[in-house]
Parts: structure tokens; C-alpha cells; sequence
């Protein structure tokens, strides 16, 4: 066997295992996704029927799926308005606090717990029924601030979202934290000896520095609020009635409860557009404002 | 790197290829379904060749249950098929909830790979009709009372294996001290409620609205009572708007809209968990809560007596002068799957399984009431209940084919309605909202 061809044969078994893997555990079932989504497939029988494009345009025409759509939406936003926050504590965290390495811990710590553990806790919190934060508003005379946090309609997404925050929002300044600690310290000195204040320092040097973490950030926030999932589903079930229902938790009762895999589909299909076309939308911005 | 080191690397990772490839498709020979969720592994029974006259058989069955007791009965129970047939071994898997179980079966009826014998609730049968055996020709099939009521195009498939009433539960204490009367109609048993909460010491009714089922006395059963035909939801799918002023179904969401406006549950009956009020139901900070007869072991088991327990059938009716009834509701199917290997062996599970004296222990365990004729409970609770309230039973049955696509198809949750009319949404809306989806669903 020649050397080339040895070379060869090494390269095409490496490459074996993991292309097997993707073609198998991806491509395949994405494959089947869009062929679902032009079915009437009820997830159980043995036929179905083609029936077009169908499915899309009913997904376009049901008022449920907009309301659970403004309901991620919420959450992006939401999330969105708390960025330059967490920059700030990523500033903070940055100079050379006392103890800078035991609140970035602690900072760090919600992202890791399990989301399950998260929702239970939260859950409990906010209970009615002698729930911590009811009483704790109570005790502090603050009777007046207390609420059905997760059955009344207008509330219960703000209390879903605060626990979404508290959940991400530190890992984004860990996310932050690790960019401004890529900033040469030269580029400082530098700016002070011309006499920069530090919000200049802030403006021209920590933002450019941090501009593709800042990217990322925001990708990794179109992405999981649009798949919010777990948070809702754990907490509410969507409910009451349909009020905290997101985009997945709608996709999963279509498709298990409801029996309409085809629909289901056609609605796993439009979130992936929708994130690929946020995105790209996105990087215009970015590139605008970083070039 | 020398062309020998190439070599051999290449040779150790062809191994590792062909280690890794053999033991993937070794892992696929074996069939699936290895562990219950119970964590116990089921082992897996080698079917022998058939060199000898009966081959080996191992009949795999599912079910849920809420109480561990009983599922630890079953899987005790299902096992004692052996002695009977020794070429038989049943395993029993088991699930804690109806919802974890029914996506898991939905899931391997896609896959083909159902358990040969397997439960199921009255409403889920035209899901899965293409996937039992009609069981019309069963002996045990001609002594159960309630089967034929839910054959489908005239075959049946699968037997109920309990029938059950749904009551209203009240602390008998709380009634004496308040010196109330049990309610026999509607607006009776909303006042009882009222004066409850007029005296400011007791919750007056449990409602677990979080977790959205819990409102099934009502949002579901309330409807159907009121409308005399036990058949009215698959009437409904004959109508294209079944939802407006005039109708069923608009009269008895009237109904529910005044007990849940009178606000009777409590300061958050929507941020109560079912766990939740039925504790404030056991510890008598609540004095009514309404459910199936299952309600009783969970009852019993935490205050360890029935002494202070009351019942009384939940009064669907307007006036004393229409007839009350007794919602009654027959649960755990069991139906053989179309595709098992073993039809001969599942049939003779299910005579077996249904034979008066393994059935008469399987009631007994479960604490409800007999679905087969010539066997009866020993619920002394029950029958006590029966003597003192001599009503017609009034047998839930589920809608048809056609009720269930154009449901499916809208998205009907009647328990979700609940819930947003506890939230403060208008029967109005939600009668236009339906009729406008019901009827394009129905001609479309």
C-alpha cells in the first residue's frame, strides 16, 4: 500500500464514525421533519396523506400560535433590556475586587444548578399558600406588592422571565467577564495617560473589545427564547389556560396531546427559519455598528 | 511519522472500528424495552427453538397507577399466570402517571413496539383502535357490563376493569358545626358554599386549578350530566355549532361561570396544586373537594380513618324536580395489541387475568367497584353510600371518532377553558371562539 493511499485510508476512516453519527442523528431526522410537515401524520398510525403546505398556513393562521410567540418575544425582550446590566457586573467583576473569585462563583452558580431543581424552587417561592415571597412582602409591610405570581394572567410571564434571568443571566457575565479579560491592559494605560474618563474607556475600548461576545450573547438570547421551554413547562404548564404557553410548549401539546404530528412539524420547521433569520439579521446590525 | 507507525495505527483503529460496529448491532439484536421505570432490568427470556412442543413465552404489559401499593399488587399478581401456563412469564411495567404513559405508548405504537397486553383510559381507545385486537369472542368479554358501551364499528377492544362514581368529599364536621344541609342542586350546593365562606373559618372548596385537571367535575362532567345523553359528546360532532346560547353546552358553562364567580375556593384556587388542596381538604382548613371514588385511599392514608368523611353525588341539576344522577366513570382498560406474537397466549392471559377469583382480589386491592357481573367489591364505604343515595348512574362515555379529530383539531381543553374562566374569561367568548373553530374544523 502506498503512503497516499494509506494517508487516505486513515483520514476516510476518522471522518467514518463522525459523519455516520451526523448523517444518522441529524440530517436523517431533519430529513423526516420536513417530510412530516407536509403530512397529516397523527403520530400513531400507520398512514398518512400528503396534504401540501397545509399545515404552514394553518400554523400562520392560529391565534394560539401568535399569542405563544409574543409570549417568547417577552422573554427576549426582556432579556435583551438586561444586557448592558450584566456587562456592568462583568466590569465590576473585572477590576481587582476583594473577593472578585467568590462572587464570580456565586454569579456563576444559577446557570449550573439543573433547570428542573430551578423551576421547583421557584415554584415554591412563589406558592400562595404561605409561599416565602408573599410573606417576605408581607412581614416588610409591603402588603400591598403581593401577587398571584403565577395565576393571573398579567403576571405570570414577569415571574416566568425572572427566573429565566436569574438562571442565564450570570453565566452571560462569566460569558462577558472572559471577553474583557482579553483586553490588552495597554490599551488602559494608554487611554488614561491620554486623559480618558472611564466611561470613555467603557465606550471605546471595552465595548469594540467585547463586541463578539456581545454577539454571541445575543444569538444564545434570540435562541433560548425562542426554545424557552422548560421554565413554563415545569411551572405552569402554559397555564392558566393558555396564557404562559410558549412556542415549544405549544409544539409538544400539538404534537402528544393533540395527536397532530404534521402540524407539530410544520411548526419545528418555521422556529428554525425564524432563529436562522434573526440571526442573520442580527450580524448585519453588529457588523454595521462594529465596522 | 515512519510508514510501519501508520501502518500499525491503522491496524489497532480498523479494530476499534470493527469493536465499536459489533457492539452497536449487538445492542440492536437484543430487543429493546430493557428496564421499567421502576429501574428493575427485565430479563430478557431467550426464545427457545422449537425443538420442543411449547416454546417459552414472556408477555410483556403495562399500565399506571398513582399508589405504588397497587402497582406492587399487580406485579406480584401478574406473575402467579405461571403456574397456570408454565411455558407464560408476564412482566409488568409500570407508570406513575397517565400522562408520562400515554406519550411513552403513543411513542412506541409509531415504533411498532407495544406491549402485548397493555391499559388504557375510555377516551383514548379510537387513538389506538388500529392497534388492539378485537376481543368480541372472549369469554370474560360476554360477563363484563360495560364493554359492549364502548365498542367501536361494533367490535370490542378492550375491557374496563373498575366503575367508580364521582362525589363531592365533605368533612362531616364542618357541616355539623355550621349546621348545613347536603346540597341536592346546583344553586343549593353554591349557597352551602357560600355560607362556608360567610363564617370566614374554612376554605369551601379545595380546588387544585394549577395543575388544571382538577376542575374535571365540572368543565368536563358538567356539560354531559346536563344533558341527559350519555352519548352527547359524539352528538356534539354532528352539529357545526354546538357551543352557543341555547345549547348544552352554553347552559352548563353558565352554571360553572356562577360557582366560579361566587368565589368559593379560597384567595388562589389557580395557584393551587391538586397535592395542595387536597392536604387543605385532609387537615379541614377546606370543608368540600370533588373527585373520583380513587380519592378515598389517598384520604385514608393520611388521616387513617374514614370516620369524619362525607359524600354526596355532585348536583349537576337546576331544580329538585329534574332527576339527580350519579356520574359514573369505568377506567383501566385492558386490550391485547394488534401486532403481538403471541395472540394465543395474551387471550388466555386476559380469560385468566378476569377469572372471578384473580379479579375479585384485583377490585379488592383497588377499592372501587366491579365491572363484571357475578363479582362484587368489599368497599364497605362504598356500599354504605350506595344504600343511602339510591340514584341512577349516569356512564360517562367518550366521544366517537369524529369527536376526537374535530377536538384534536381545534385544540379543544376543556380543563384549560376551566382555568381561564377561573381567570376571569366570559362564557360568551369562549362559546364564539369555539363555534368559529368547531365549524371550520368540522367542513374543513
Amino acid at each position: 500500500m502506498s503512503y497516499t493511499i494509506q494517508k487516505k485510508i486513515v483520514i476516510f476512516t476518522f471522518l467514518l464514525i463522525p459523519i455516520s453519527l451526523l448523517l444518522l442523528f441529524l440530517i436523517y431526522p431533519t430529513i423526516r421533519l420536513f417530510q412530516f410537515s407536509l403530512t397529516d401524520w397523527n403520530g400513531m398510525s400507520k398512514s398518512f396523506n400528503y396534504v401540501g403546505f397545509d399545515n404552514f398556513v394553518q400554523a400562520f393562521q392560529t391565534p394560539e400560535v401568535w399569542k405563544a410567540l409574543s409570549n417568547n418575544l417577552l422573554y427576549f425582550i426582556v432579556h435583551v433590556i438586561f444586557i448592558p446590566l450584566e456587562i456592568m457586573i462583568a466590569v465590576y467583576l473585572n477590576q481587582k475586587l476583594r473577593a472578585s473569585n467568590f462572587f464570580r462563583t456565586i454569579v456563576f452558580m444559577p446557570y449550573i444548578i439543573n433547570g428542573v431543581a430551578v423551576a421547583y424552587i421557584f415554584t415554591y417561592l412563589y406558592n400562595p399558600l404561605n409561599g416565602p415571597l408573599n410573606e417576605l412582602l408581607s412581614v416588610v409591610g409591603l402588603e400591598s406588592l403581593t401577587q398571584k405570581w403565577l395565576s393571573d394572567t398579567d403576571v405570570v410571564n414577569y415571574s416566568l422571565i425572572a427566573v429565566s434571568l436569574w438562571r442565564f443571566s450570570g453565566f452571560h457575565v462569566i460569558l462577558f467577564l472572559a471577553g474583557l479579560q482579553s483586553i490588552p491592559n495597554d490599551l488602559y494605560e494608554a487611554a488614561t495617560v491620554d486623559g480618558a474618563g472611564a466611561l470613555h474607556k467603557f465606550r471605546h475600548i471595552s465595548v469594540p473589545g467585547i463586541i463578539l461576545v456581545i454577539d454571541l450573547v445575543l444569538f444564545l438570547n434570540i435562541r433560548g427564547a425562542l426554545q424557552v421551554f422548560d421554565i413554563p413547562f415545569l411551572m405552569t404548564q402554559g397555564g392558566p389556560g393558555t396564557a404562559s404557553t410558549t412556542f415549544t410548549v405549544y409544539t409538544l401539546e400539538t404534537a402528544f396531546k393533540f395527536n397532530n404530528y404534521g402540524l407539530a412539524s410544520a411548526l419545528a420547521i418555521i422556529l428554525m427559519v425564524i432563529i436562522i433569520a434573526m440571526s442573520i439579521v442580527q450580524k448585519q446590525l453588529i457588523k454595521v455598528k462594529g465596522d | 511519522m515512519s510508514k510501519s507507525a501508520i501502518g500499525k495505527g491503522m491496524l489497532v483503529l480498523m479494530l476499534l472500528l470493527v469493536s465499536v460496529f459489533t457492539a452497536a448491532c449487538g445492542n440492536n439484536a437484543k430487543n429493546g424495552n430493557t428496564s421499567n421505570n421502576n429501574g428493575k432490568t427485565v430479563n430478557q427470556q431467550e426464545e427457545t427453538p422449537a425443538n420442543t412442543s411449547k416454546e417459552k413465552v414472556t408477555l410483556k404489559m403495562a399500565m399506571w397507577d398513582s399508589n405504588n401499593d397497587f402497582i406492587d399488587f399487580l406485579t406480584d399478581k401478574v406473575t402467579e399466570f405461571n403456574q397456570v401456563n408454565p411455558n407464560v412469564t408476564v412482566e409488568l411495567e409500570s407508570f406513575k402517571g397517565d400522562g408520562d404513559y400515554l406519550q411513552a405508548m403513543k411513542v412506541r405504537a409509531s415504533a411498532d413496539s407495544l406491549p402485548d397486553i397493555y391499559e388504557l383510559k375510555p377516551n383514548w381507545l379510537n387513538d389506538f383502535k388500529e392497534n388492539l385486537t378485537p376481543i368480541n369472542d372472549l369469554a370474560v368479554t360476554k360477563q363484563n357490563q360495560y364493554a359492549a358501551t364502548y365498542a367501536i364499528d361494533g367490535n370490542i377492544y378492550a375491557l374496563p376493569s373498575v366503575s367508580f362514581p364521582e362525589l363531592v368529599y365533605y368533612n362531616k364536621s364542618i357541616f355539623e358545626e355550621l349546621n348545613l344541609e347536603v346540597p341536592t342542586t346546583w344553586p343549593q350546593f353554591i349557597e352551602v358554599l357560600q355560607a362556608i365562606k360567610a363564617n370566614d373559618k374554612y376554605i369551601p372548596y379545595a380546588m387544585g386549578g394549577k395543575d388544571a385537571w382538577p376542575n374535571y367535575p365540572f368543565n368536563e362532567f358538567l356539560p354531559h350530566s346536563i344533558s341527559g345523553d350519555e352519548n352527547y359528546l359524539s352528538s356534539t360532532a354532528t352539529e357545526d355549532e354546538p357551543f352557543g346560547e341555547g345549547t348544552v353546552f352554553y347552559q352548563g358553562y353558565s352554571q360553572i361561570a356562577d360557582l366560579y364567580n361566587a368565589d368559593v375556593m379560597g384567595p388562589d384556587p389557580l395557584g393551587t396544586s391538586w397535592d395542595q388542596a387536597t392536604d387543605l381538604f385532609v387537615s379541614k382548613q377546606a370543608a368540600v373537594i370533588a373527585s373520583g371514588l380513587w380519592f378515598m385511599p389517598t384520604y385514608s392514608s393520611k388521616v387513617g380513618n374514614t370516620d369524619d368523611l362525607g359524600a354526596f353525588p355532585m348536583p349537576y341539576r337546576m331544580t329538585e324536580s329534574e332527576t339527580l344522577k350519579l356520574m359514573t366513570f369505568t377506567d383501566q382498560f385492558y386490550g391485547i395489541n394488534s401486532n403481538t406474537k403471541h395472540p394465543e397466549e395474551a387471550k388466555a392471559f386476559m380469560e385468566w387475568f378476569y377469572s372471578p377469583e384473580v379479579y375479585q382480589t384485583y377490585i379488592d386491592t383497588a377499592q372501587l367497584n366491579s365491572a363484571f357481573e357475578g363479582v362484587e367489591a368489599n368497599v364497605p364505604w362504598l356500599q354504605q353510600f350506595y344504600e343511602s343515595n339510591p340514584i341512577e348512574p349516569f356512564v360517562y362515555i367518550p366521544g366517537d371518532a369524529e369527536y376526537t379529530r374535530i377536538s384534536n383539531a381545534i385544540q379543544l381543553d376543556v380543563k384549560a377553558l376551566g382555568q381561564d374562566m377561573m381567570a376571569g374569561k366570559k362564557v360568551s367568548d369562549i362559546a364564539t371562539e369555539l363555534n368559529g373553530k368547531w365549524k371550520k374544523a368540522k367542513n374543513g
